[in-house]
């Protein structure tokens, strides 16, 4: 029968690598809903390649036309 | 279903051989990123991304499926099992999340290995690229894949609930027809 066999708790190491888990989700999520890490955070994946281009420091077209 | 051993040895070379190809492919890719972002010169910086993105997509990115692909057969067709031990289980989310954030960040990359590309892009432009976005997904990634190297060798114990519930099923059934063979002969 399968009651008659002693259930085994959770070994510490697994407790410890879920609460390390938790901690580096949380930030992660932090930095998701804050758009942390000057634009290059997680955040960044959420946005459509226009809008990373939009993070890029903006160029006038003077500069440009300066460029060979 | 568990595998014939010949198999199941030809499925644990192929998911050893992908997944240390990756962390290989990563520390590759850590060495290119690390240049990209300390070299003064434009056109390193520049061919730093270009060599980035050839080799994302076609290095990191099937390697990444295949060992996720490979472990997961290799797992389902062991006794191992895919949700019964922590260390397999913790395995399978490392891999999921690393493979993720992989193929969310190749957008970032191929956009920024465009804007390498483009020869019109000014320095200000390219001051994008000294981000040391790459840097940090590299060396993430290294590490979730030298903690899966570790856990893969060590194999530390700890079933999970549905692991030991499992186990007990099997002991269970291996008492009864132990104790009656003749249920066993007239089982379909």
């Amino acid at each position: 029968m399968s009651e008659s066999l002693p259930r085994i708790g959770t070994p510490r190491w697994v407790k410890v690598a879920a609460i390390i888990a938790l901690v580096v989700g949380l930030i992660f999520v932090i930095l998701l809903l804050t758009g942390g890490g000057a634009g290059h955070g997680p955040s960044r994946h959420a946005q459509s390649d226009a809008a990373v281009a939009g993070s890029a420091p903006s160029v006038s077209t003077e500069h440009l036309v300066q460029q060979p | 279903m568990t595998m014939r051993p010949g198999v199941r040895k030809f499925a644990l070379t192929a998911h050893v051989t992908f997944s240390v190809g990756w962390l290989g492919a990563v520390a590759g890719s850590m060495a290119i990123a690390v240049a990209a972002v300390t070299s003064q010169d434009p056109q390193i910086v520049r061919g730093a991304y270009l060599t980035l993105e050839l080799t994302g997509w076609y290095a990191l990115v099937p390697l990444a499926l295949a060992s996720l692909l490979t472990g997961l057969v290799q797992s389902l067709g062991t006794t191992w099992g895919l949700f019964r031990h922590y260390w397999v289980l913790f395995k399978l989310l490392m891999n999921l999340f690393a493979t993720i954030v992989l193929l969310l960040y190749m957008q970032t990359l191929s956009f920024l290995a465009g804007l390498a590309a483009d020869p019109a892009a000014s320095a200000t432009e390219l001051s994008v690229l000294r981000s040391p976005t790459a840097v940090i997904h590299t060396g993430g990634a290294m590490l979730l894949l030298l903690v899966a190297v570790i856990l893969s060798v060590y194999k530390p114990r700890g079933m999970t609930a549905y692991g030991q519930r499992k186990k007990a099923d099997r002991c269970a059934r291996q008492h009864s027809s132990a104790s009656h063979p003749q249920l066993l002969m007239s089982q379909p």
